[in-house]
């Protein structure tokens, strides 16, 4: 009679990242994780990742008792295999695949590019004034809170064509003006944008001091309502501004500490404001707070599921930025305000503007954790938010209190 | 749906994803009755996260005039019919002899007007800047036959009639088919115009017993000087722009051919499978001779596609990972009419693309210009749909269908899809697939790490 043979394998849903000498298994549907040290179970999950297999033979009482655990906490299951029978076709749990990836997107024929490089194109942000200077913080964060230098308009106009092309993207869902000036009223190239985008994407972007003076605030379009608690906590800014009824609009507290968060608290119960959010402010020395409120330890990376989608996503893609374009009034493009300009729209045609989006060392489209030598060796590298503008304000690549 | 083999069963999950089961489980949740409590307990877990949802089916996306309108200004290439007329007379040409013959084909070539008419009618639309959203794009005009360079000074008169028109937001590019057996004539002017050359070649000589000229003797050996010609002559021209297709056939296995390019000009063909519609039934058992087994660098993309439909690990590109809108969804595989072509026949017919069977055409260029009405092209299609659209609710293939509209037939006024795959039907199929799959591990390590499409 043939002998019967132990075969564990894993589930799809379950994720698994093995670095240095141990291996973080992770459940996506219970939420669960197991962290693994065994040395002959990581050696056949190693071999498993290295030949693009799925499940291994179990030998020892010691694998049998580990994978039985697993199987119970739901990560895979065992099936018994006849001596001489072939193991049955499991999908490697960490397969995937973009057919039309990067590479492709540079190198396949001219013919292909523009088609598959425009798909990409999620969100386009439109700097109306020049925002900041290099070393204002405050706009680099919130580019439409603070009163800018520069001139409204000023070139804007010369390419409208090309943003009108490029709002017409079929995946484009989001199209963000920031307005930073308070003199909204001569705000002309608006009604240009009204005309030539379509409406359901548009999203205003300015601050509370502009919205007082915006005599008549548009009342279809979506709009963006930022609050420095610090500069207008002591001024009644809400109070005047109440007095006009507003449709489609949301607060935004920015807050630099947890007493703002209390002053914030107020404004919002003071004016029964329902729709708000709070946004946090690196100021450069308010560190602790955002250790205390930002950063990120195991509870909070566990704190909601992370499906098997949003798992592979962030191995290829920083989700955040991917697909986003910022353009300056001056023509220059990038994807991240905080980063070097890729090029300048009147230079590049937008098939050149998506490609340069897609390869350029500048561009964050596919700045992941996998890139940052911290995050690189981290188990829970794929579980971790993508990288954000808070990191490169302030200048430290992983917000937690893992590492 | 569940696919049951030796050791596991396969759930292919509605919502995406491809399960694994022990048999005892998958049996477990088939008949609802759980003689485990772990097993009880894991199938809760799997239902809560949507494992067996339906995928919730919403078949109400319309084609529309200004649609397709935007879909012709917005398009990649204009295709020319150059000429009906080939110098060759391969075996398994769709006009010779395994085929039922297409009525009205008399080695016409293209009418000059006709094909300059096509271009300031479309120009025009390139140009419109409220519908053009290709901005530095590249319109292809693409040269196809017979035989195109039969034609060559026609080719070259459209050739010029373009360049001599303005387009505002976008730039040319040229491609072609061709048999390359002419190439050596006119090679220089198709270098200096960047022509993307597509040359069809099945591989070695013996390969290529199936392609001959009118008097019966076989094309290889000029073929393959020319494309020696052009390697030599222009080499970056070659590596750049140069490709092949190989119409796979019963003598030349897609290794053997793979290796034949590799190794002669470091390329990989494009391969493509002998037209199994039309057959003549009097030439069938002869058809059937050069018909090709399929092998598993043909069959691979079966098992690829199997994969991309259900694992959900496969994604056409980066937007793919963001979730989608399935609303409005239209059924079927058909393109929006015009997205990807505009074909000009050489007899003046207007179709969405050169596999389109002629008697489908959607305008014509006649003498007194071009004549496109998009809002009819929506209505015929929007009836198309109206009439195959229960059966696409009831097939087993709806979400991974890659049937043209334009192949359905008409039965008593109403149109009906060739393709319906009842469930029993596709889960036999996938049957197949995941048997082979287990049975055959290099196949797994071929799509996981080797796939290209073929």
């Amino acid at each position: 009679m043939k002998s019967k043979y132990d075969f564990f394998y894993f589930e799809p849903y379950v994720h698994i990242n093995y670095q240095d000498n141990k291996a973080l298994l992770y459940n996506t549907f219970t939420n669960k994780q197991e962290i693994l040290d065994n040395n002959i179970l990581l050696k056949l999950i190693q071999q498993n990742i290295q030949d693009q297999t799925n499940g291994f033979f179990l030998h020892s009482p010691i694998e049998k008792e580990i994978c039985n655990k697993l199987r119970k906490g739901y990560f895979g299951d065992i099936v018994s295999i006849v001596e001489g029978e072939t193991p049955p076709f499991v999908l490697p749990t960490e397969f995937s695949k973009v057919e039309k990836n990067k590479e492709f997107l540079k190198t396949a024929p001219l013919r292909n590019i523009s088609e598959n490089i425009i798909n990409c194109l999620f969100e386009l942000d439109l700097y109306i004034d020049n925002p900041y200077q290099d070393n204002d913080t405050y706009n680099k964060q919130f580019p439409s809170v603070y009163f800018p230098i520069g001139e409204r308009e000023k070139e804007f106009s010369d390419f409208l064509f090309q943003i009108e092309a490029l709002g017409n993207s079929s995946n484009l869902n989001t199209i963000n003006i920031f307005i930073s000036k308070s003199n909204v009223e001569n705000f002309h190239l608006l009604d240009e944008f009204k005309n030539k985008l379509d409406n359901n994407k548009l999203v205003l972007h300015f601050n509370i001091e502009t919205a007082i003076n915006y005599k008549q605030i548009d009342d279809d379009l979506q709009k963006l309502v930022y609050y420095p608690i610090s500069i207008y906590s002591k001024e009644n800014k809400l109070g005047k501004f109440k007095s006009k009824k507003v449709n489609n609009l949301k607060f935004l507290f920015i807050i630099e500490s947890e007493d703002q968060i209390s002053v914030a608290d107020d404004i919002v119960c003071k004016y029964g404001i329902r729709d708000y959010d709070y946004k946090p402010f690196f100021n450069g020395n308010n560190l602790d707070f955002f250790e205390d409120n930002v950063f990120l330890d195991e509870e909070s990376i566990f704190s909601k599921k992370i499906n098997k989608n949003q798992i592979l996503r962030n191995r290829e893609i920083n989700a955040i930025d991917f697909g986003k374009i910022i353009i300056f009034n001056d023509g220059k493009y990038c994807t991240n305000n905080l980063l070097p300009i890729l090029g300048n729209i009147k230079n590049d045609d937008i098939r050149q503007m998506l490609i340069n989006c897609i390869s350029s060392k500048n561009s964050t489209w596919f700045l992941t954790r996998n890139d940052l030598p911290k995050c690189k060796n981290c188990i829970y590298n794929q579980l971790c938010p993508p990288v954000s503008d808070y990191e490169h304000v302030i200048g430290k690549f992983n917000l937690c209190n893992i590492l | 749906m569940f696919i049951n083999d030796k050791i596991l069963s396969y759930y292919l999950s509605d919502k995406k994803g491809i399960y694994f089961f022990p048999n005892r489980f998958a049996r477990q949740i088939k008949s609802g009755i759980f003689d485990d409590v772990f097993y009880k307990k894991k199938y809760e877990l799997l239902k809560k996260n949507g494992v067996f949802n339906k995928k919730e089916i919403l078949l109400d996306g319309l084609y529309s005039g200004p649609i397709i309108r935007r879909a012709l200004t917005n398009t990649i290439a204009i295709d020319f019919e150059l000429t009906e007329n080939c110098n060759l007379d391969c075996e398994y040409c769709i006009f010779g002899k395994f085929y039922e013959q297409i009525p009205g084909r008399k080695n016409k070539s293209i009418n000059l007007n006709y094909a300059f008419k096509l271009i300031d009618y479309t120009f025009n639309l390139f140009n419109d800047p409220n519908e053009n959203f290709s901005l530095g794009k590249p319109i292809y005009l693409g040269f196809y036959g017979g035989e195109p360079l039969l034609e060559f000074k026609k080719l070259v008169e459209i050739i010029n009639y373009a360049k001599s028109k303005k387009l505002n937001y976008n730039f040319l590019r040229y491609s072609m088919t061709t048999n390359g057996t002419l190439i050596h004539k006119y090679i220089d002017y198709l270098v200096e115009h960047e022509f993307k050359l597509s040359i069809s070649l099945d591989g070695n000589k013996n390969h290529n017993y199936l392609r001959k000229y009118k008097n019966k003797k076989e094309c290889y050996d000029d073929v393959f000087n020319n494309i020696n010609l052009i390697k030599r002559k222009y080499p970056a021209y070659f590596k750049e722009n140069v490709s092949f297709n190989t119409v796979r056939h019963s003598k030349n296995p897609v290794n053997e051919v793979e290796k034949y390019f590799s190794e002669n000009f470091n390329k990989r063909p494009i391969f493509s499978l002998l037209n199994q519609n039309r057959i003549n039934k009097n030439n069938e058992i002869e058809f059937n001779k050069i018909l090709s087994e399929p092998d598993l660098q043909i069959r691979i993309k079966e098992y690829y596609d199997f994969l991309k439909n259900f694992s959900e690990r496969i994604k056409p590109s980066y937007a793919d990972f963001f979730d989608g809108d399935e609303e409005n969804f239209i059924p079927t595989g058909t393109c929006i009419p015009f997205s990807r072509r505009i074909f000009l026949t050489a007899d003046g017919k207007i179709l969405p693309c050169e596999k389109i069977d002629h008697k489908y055409y959607l305008g014509e260029v006649t003498y007194n210009g071009v004549s496109i009405d998009f809002e009819e092209i929506g209505a015929k299609l929007n009836k198309v749909l109206a009439d195959i659209k229960k059966s696409c609710y009831n097939c087993s293939n709806l979400w991974h269908c890659e049937e043209c509209m334009f192949s359905f037939d008409k039965k008593a006024d109403k149109y009906v899809c060739k393709k319906f795959t009842p469930k029993s039907k596709i889960k036999e199929y996938y049957k197949t697939i995941v048997e082979n799959i287990s049975e055959n591990k290099a196949i797994l390590s071929k799509l996981i790490n080797d796939y290209h499409e073929i």
